[in-house]
């Protein structure tokens, strides 16, 4: 046999075996995670936690590959239909791909194989039912995201009014356009009481989603509660006037460099605030000042009512190594790996997690920026998981999210520019939600 | 059957003398073949399926349902297809005319001639991500420069919110092409001043011509063949440019800046609605290349 054959035979034989032990690697089994995480905090934890695992597992080696919120869908997608099948991923938006069937079924996984503590009970229960789709579990919350109302607390205490002031919309109202001032005395306003930035169609979409829940229905239900869905468009009409004009134009990113900048003083966001301004200018001195609370009550509502939604760990149903890698998710939720994470950026999905803790945790976090943020983000945090608590509802997970969310921005964007009246803008929402709906039955 | 034979071994003698040809040749036809035409046919069938894979993997020929759902149901396709229109034809014009003027003004004996010439090249050379992300900046109507040295200069009284309003949103996209690609159309026309002989010129000036007469009777005719590729190169790459546009505002709110290169990302790609994405990029390609076709013929550029 030439040397050639020979190194042509072993170049197949190393093939064959890269295919058929796809994954092991000397002995170990390499578990592929998909991080969309990108920030060097969260890159930094995801690293420390990828050599822990080497330790604690010492037959699993944790592979981490990083791919940003935006674009992750699609490129999982483009993965899995190329045969590059990662085995889990943080995921929020799973719906689409759950219904595709790339994502495993987890609940005999977790009734029949409950490691690490992690049973179905340890979850707070409106986190653990957005993980579910018919009936069916798809994903371990790993991150709480409750939306509520983030205010300028001494704002609001130097123009007379408290936090009790915002319990209804037309109390809202009121605050926000005391808020919304000339502070330089030069003739112009440059400080505004809200922003509700539509210049993206998934904060446009989101926001109002909210401010929906608030008036007691879901935003893609509008057309079958037209008299609320006109109270929510006449409620954003005013908002108008307690808004910068620049809201139109601007996506989350810019409201809050908006809010740390002191130009805007309450706004919708989540517990993901904190980690979103302090790196901002202004952002550790305006954490210091903020608050939480439900978004205030519409004129429907009896009660207060906050979305919420979680990030959680979704395995895929094509991945090769399912029993490494339900070994390593169950970790990252165990009670010390759940503590670490939320402390960063959300709130803990696990019940046995105490607020006064989670706070301490989260100092971790912010100390650079002093005693007063520490304090201030855990208090922060402490309302969030107070009104999470008490309040918190599943969000709807839709499957045409994005149609519904860029047909809804551009009318009423075309709506509150007084391009179209509120009857004409609610009836081309209606038919257009229901022309798209349609298609997904 | 005997002439058959004696053509197909006419052509096999052909291909054994070109063999050399045919093989350099060959790694850009496999290339064409895999990366061009594949994708390039496999996205005219789709666009005959109904395919989305949230509804279902598996695709289902359905003729030209798609195309018909497009021009008749779809709510945004001929908005569209307008600011596509818009989009195209103002930032092309406005890039030759920059471009031109820029080069003539290059192409003149200026102290510091090879400096410029360096510095106009910027805006090529910067990624159009960055170029998109700073004209957001400059024009943010709250702390962006534009409003900013605008108000200054007393020119407008309060601030404008540029990409948000109907009838600034388009201008000011079209200027942030146009900074972005007039040193493209610069370059291309200067290489075209340059071939022109200087006897031409001073034979004209010896006749006593006037400037507005060269130009019109000695600059503009000569360099019309590079002019007409120019011209057909910049609004085919502004055709499919889709990254200044997403940048800029992801074609929204809504759908209300979005051109056809960036509905073809949404139907496709965050709608996942293959099928209809695939009709509007097969819809694309088409319009261009029949375009392309009537454009090459009358300037009869091709010569």
């Amino acid at each position: 046999m030439s040397a050639k054959s020979k190194l042509g035979i072993f170049l197949m034989a190393v093939l064959c075996i890269s295919v058929l032990f796809g994954g092991v690697v000397w002995g170990r089994t390499v578990v592929h995670y998909i991080e969309p995480g990108t920030s060097e905090v969260e890159k930094a934890r995801v690293e420390r936690l990828a050599r822990e695992i080497s330790e604690v597992f010492p037959d699993i080696e944790m592979q981490v590959e990083y791919i940003g919120w935006p674009d992750l869908n699609d490129r999982l997608i483009t993965m899995i239909m190329a045969g590059n099948v990662p085995d889990f991923v943080l995921q929020q938006d799973f719906l689409p791909l759950a219904r595709m069937g790339m994502f495993e079924v987890l609940d005999s996984w977790i009734d029949e194989n409950p490691m690490h503590g992690v049973t179905r009970d340890i979850f707070v229960d409106s986190l653990l039912e957005y993980s579910m789709m018919d009936g069916n579990l798809y994903t371990i919350p790993a991150l709480g995201v409750p939306y509520g109302l983030n205010v300028r607390e001494d704002w609001l205490n130097e123009a007379g009014f408290t936090l009790d002031d915002l319990e209804t919309w037309d109390g809202f109202l009121e605050v926000a356009a005391q808020l919304t001032k000339d502070t330089s005395g030069d003739g112009r306003i440059d400080q505004w009481g809200f922003v509700y930035p539509t210049g993206l169609s998934r904060f446009g979409w989101r926001h109002a989603e909210i401010m929906a829940h608030s008036n007691n229905f879901y935003l893609d239900e509008i057309g079958e509660n037209p008299e609320k869905g006109s109270e929510l468009l006449d409620f954003l009409l005013d908002l108008k006037e307690v808004m910068p004009p620049g809201y139109m134009t601007m996506g989350l990113q810019e409201a809050f460099q908006a809010y740390s900048l002191d130009q805007v003083g309450m706004m919708v966001a989540g517990a993901f605030m904190p980690a979103n301004i302090i790196t901002l200018s202004g952002g550790p001195e305006a954490l210091i000042h903020t608050r939480a609370v439900p978004f205030p009550k519409g004129p429907s509502a009896e009660e207060f009512r906050v979305p919420v939604n979680n990030s959680g760990y979704a395995m895929f149903a094509g991945s090769r190594n399912k029993e490494a890698a339900w070994q390593v998710m169950t970790y990252l939720s165990s009670k010390e790996n759940n503590l670490d994470y939320s402390a960063q950026i959300a709130l803990p999905t696990r019940k046995d997690i105490a607020a006064g803790e989670h706070g301490e945790a989260a100092a971790f976090y912010y100390e650079d920026y002093g005693d007063e943020v520490v304090e201030a983000n855990a208090r922060f945090l402490a309302d969030y998981m107070d009104i999470m608590a008490k309040y918190g509802i599943p969000r709807h997970k839709l499957l045409a999210g994005e149609r519904l969310e860029r047909e809804f921005t551009g009318i009423i964007n075309d709506y509150m520019a007084e391009r179209i009246d509120a009857d004409t803008a609610l009836q081309m929402i209606s038919e257009r939600f229901d022309e798209i709906m349609e298609e997904y039955q | 059957m005997r002439k058959n034979a004696e053509l197909l071994l006419h052509w096999k003698k052909k291909a054994y003398r070109h063999r050399a040809a045919y093989l350099f040749v060959l790694p850009a036809v496999v290339y064409f073949a895999i990366f061009g035409f594949y994708p390039l046919a496999s996205s005219v069938w789709l666009s005959f399926n109904r395919l989305n894979i949230l509804i279902s993997p598996v695709p289902q020929f359905i003729g030209l349902q798609n195309y018909w759902y497009l021009f008749t149901r779809d709510h945004h396709f001929w908005l569209v297809f307008k600011n596509t229109l818009v989009w195209v034809v103002g930032s092309t014009l406005l890039q030759v005319v920059v471009g031109f003027l820029a080069a003539l003004l290059l192409n003149k004996k200026l102290r510091g001639r090879t400096i410029f010439r360096g510095i106009m090249l910027v805006p090529w050379v910067t990624p159009i991500v960055v170029v998109g992300i700073a004209w957001r900046w400059i024009l943010d109507p709250h702390w962006g420069l534009m409003n900013y040295y605008l108000q200054r200069f007393g020119i407008i009284s309060d601030y404008i919110v540029w990409l948000g309003r109907d009838d600034t949103v388009w201008p000011m996209l079209l200027l942030a092409s146009t900074w972005k690609g007039y040193s493209y159309m610069c370059v291309m026309i200067l290489a075209g001043l340059q071939t022109i002989s200087k006897d031409l010129y001073e034979a004209a000036s010896v006749e006593g011509a006037s400037s507005f007469h060269t130009f019109f009777k000695i600059t503009l005719p000569l360099i019309r063949p590079i002019l007409a590729i120019t011209l057909l190169v910049g609004s085919i790459e502004t055709w499919n440019n889709f990254r200044m546009i997403w940048v800029m505002t992801e074609g929204g709110p809504g759908y209300s800046t979005s051109v056809l290169s960036t509905y073809v990302f949404t139907k496709t790609f965050r709608e996942y609605q293959f099928g209809r994405g695939a009709a509007v990029a097969t819809f694309s390609f088409l319009f261009v290349l029949i375009f392309s076709l009537i454009y090459l013929k009358y300037t009869k550029a091709e010569e």
